[in-house]
């Protein structure tokens, strides 16, 4: 056991981030378990339309009697999907280049840190509903706009991270010592990069389903037959919808505040755990 | 101060001039453009070849490029493909409801933030603190627009009251009452969104801030605690929360875009959307540029605000 598990078992034994991790556990397996929890396919067009929640329909049917539970629970595959990919993919970039940047602080360092501030200057959603009015919505742009976008944050982290801790005695120790290159990397710098990449990671994953459900939720995003929470939620941008078939936008709306509440939650503790000096 | 300000505007303005290419060349190599949506389909070869270069999109795309930049350069963004009007005119059309949005988010978020965030920060892991800790998790955890439904269905359908969107009542001459009601809850959720953060930074710069040996001559000094809190505490502490407003800035004048479109508030937000719909490239590429000049403006206020609140800085 390192040291550092030390405050990650304390954080993880807190009532609320026990709980989240419980919620986000059970969704990763009612995603792949779809297919056999589902009681109906999910597209699949029934004859009951508009009902609301029964015995025979738990969360009722859409406006063209699609069951509502079943998409709920395919729903999920996309969210997760999207969150994982996208972030997976911008953390690796970014954990890349912010290695390659600490490496050569004096050519690589430059270029690498004008073009993520480039990157930065414009607010992501406004350039992925740019890149989208050119290329057309569609899950795989969600997913490759949002891990080419997000590099940035990461970037800077790993940089800033990697390059304090070249100057640090520690480092400087190890070098007297006649510890090699790749040595000291593996010790000293890795588990420092590691631990900021995983709380910059956690914390994508719940913006990039908050980013997802947006998009699709404006039609911009996952496509309708493919049940997205998000587009689940577009039908009722109708007034007639919103008010009188609430089980239709209620249940999925619910599903990404508590998953990405769930998220939040573990990554406030995974923060705290991993740097100290976060938590006054 | 003034060398600062000259080598922040060059950035900004390379920042929007290789912006504003990547955009082009990306518009540039797409199939389709305004004469799929508009041109009758079925007008004659002859007729759509005219069409084209009327619209100038025959050319090849560095060319149109350039002739787009001389025409911003002299202050014309183009024309909507959709409504034939210059971008300019229907951004300036509908920057004043997003700005009074923005506007009365921002100030609802302050007067929120800053008592809740010194409360907490008085007492570290005591009830305040944790109260403000979980509606700041709540908000930013909550996606804007099942909220902004929530409300809807809460205070405009369930309960009545508030109107469920737009500006003003339809055909308005509903005075003021009328439209500070329709501001009501586009307000709420933006704030919402806001407040975690910022009373986040406030807690932890207030208390970095009362650690610092003046709080305690202050306090030594028999001053009362509410006035060391508001007065010397605060004032430090609110440097990083004016940081966060220079950050949220493109956010509010841009980035609202789902509250906008989901309350009918006629502002850029729904702009971008509308020209995103419509394909109407140059309103979209109007609208990337100015979301990244507002990012730029916001940076440049923040160190403007520094100046402002920090001596030290306006020293040195």
């Amino acid at each position: 056991m390192t040291p550092d598990a030390q405050p990650l078992r304390r954080a993880f034994r807190r009532p609320s981030v026990i709980a989240s991790s419980i919620f986000l556990l059970s969704l990763v397996l009612v995603s792949l378990l779809a297919p056999v929890i589902a009681p109906y396919d999910p597209n699949e067009i029934g004859i009951d339309f508009q009902a609301p929640p029964s015995k025979k329909h738990w969360l009722g049917t859409d406006l063209v009697g699609r069951d509502v539970f079943s998409r709920l629970l395919y729903g999920s595959r996309i969210s997760l999907m999207v969150g994982f990919l996208s972030v997976g993919l911008y953390c690796l970039i970014g954990a890349l280049i912010g290695v390659i940047a600490a490496a050569f602080p004096r050519t690589w360092d430059r270029i690498l840190s004008r073009l993520a501030d480039l990157v930065l200057a414009f607010p992501p959603l406004v350039l992925i509903l740019a890149t989208v009015s050119l290329v057309g919505p569609g899950i795989g742009q969600v997913i490759w706009l949002l891990g080419l976008l997000g590099w940035p944050s990461v970037f800077r982290v790993v940089r800033g991270n990697l390059l304090a801790l070249r100057e640090s005695t520690m480092v400087e120790a190890a070098r007297a010592l006649g510890a090699s290159g790749w040595h000291i990397a593996k010790r000293h710098l890795m588990p420092s990069a590691t631990g900021a990449i995983f709380v910059a990671f956690t914390f994508g994953v719940g913006q990039a389903i908050l980013t997802e459900a947006v998009l699709s939720f404006l039609g911009l995003g996952v496509q309708p037959p493919t049940a997205s929470w998000g587009n689940m939620l577009t039908d009722a941008q109708s007034i007639a919808v919103l008010e009188q078939m609430p089980w239709l936008w209620l249940a999925p709306g619910v599903m990404i505040l508590a998953t990405v509440i769930s998220v939040h939650i573990i990554g406030d503790a995974l923060r705290e755990a991993l740097d100290p000096r976060s938590s006054a | 101060m003034f060398p600062y300000l000259v080598s922040r505007v060059t950035w900004t303005l390379i920042l929007l001039l290789v912006m504003s290419g990547v955009v082009y060349l990306l518009i540039g190599l797409v199939p389709g453009d305004a004469m799929d949506l508009f041109v009758d389909p079925t007008l004659s070869e002859a007729d759509r070849a005219r069409f084209r270069q009327a619209l100038g999109l025959d050319q090849p795309v560095h060319i149109q490029y350039g002739k787009w930049l001389g025409q911003v350069l002299r202050g014309n963004l183009g024309f909507s493909f959709y409504t034939g009007q210059p971008v300019i005119q229907r951004i300036g059309e509908r920057f004043g409801a997003t700005f009074t949005l923005a506007l009365s988010a921002l100030i609802v978020t302050l007067i929120f933030a800053i008592p809740l965030g010194v409360a907490a920060a008085s007492r570290p892991h005591g009830l305040c603190d944790r109260l403000a800790g979980f509606v700041g998790l709540l908000g930013l955890s909550t996606p804007s627009f099942f909220l902004a439904l929530l409300l809807i269905y809460l205070f405009a359908l369930r309960l009545g009251g508030l109107p469920i969107g737009g500006l003003e009542r339809i055909g308005g001459g509903g005075g003021l009452v009328d439209r500070l009601r329709h501001l009501v809850l586009p307000t709420v959720v933006l704030s919402l969104y806001m407040l975690g953060p910022m009373m986040r930074q406030l807690r932890a710069a207030m208390i970095e801030a009362l650690q610092q040996d003046y709080i305690r001559t202050a306090m030594a000094k028999g001053l009362a605690p509410f006035w060391v809190l508001y007065k010397h505490a605060l004032r430090t502490a609110l440097i990083p929360v004016i940081t966060l407003v220079g950050l949220e800035l493109p956010y509010l004048l841009g980035g609202a875009l789902v509250v906008e479109q989901v309350f009918n508030w006629p502002g850029l937000g729904k702009l971008t959307l509308e020209a995103v719909f419509q394909r109407d490239y140059p309103v979209i590429m109007a609208m990337v540029l100015v979301s990244g000049l507002t990012v730029q403006i916001g940076a440049i206020l923040t160190d403007l605000g520094y100046l402002v609140a920090d001596p030290r800085i306006r020293r040195s």
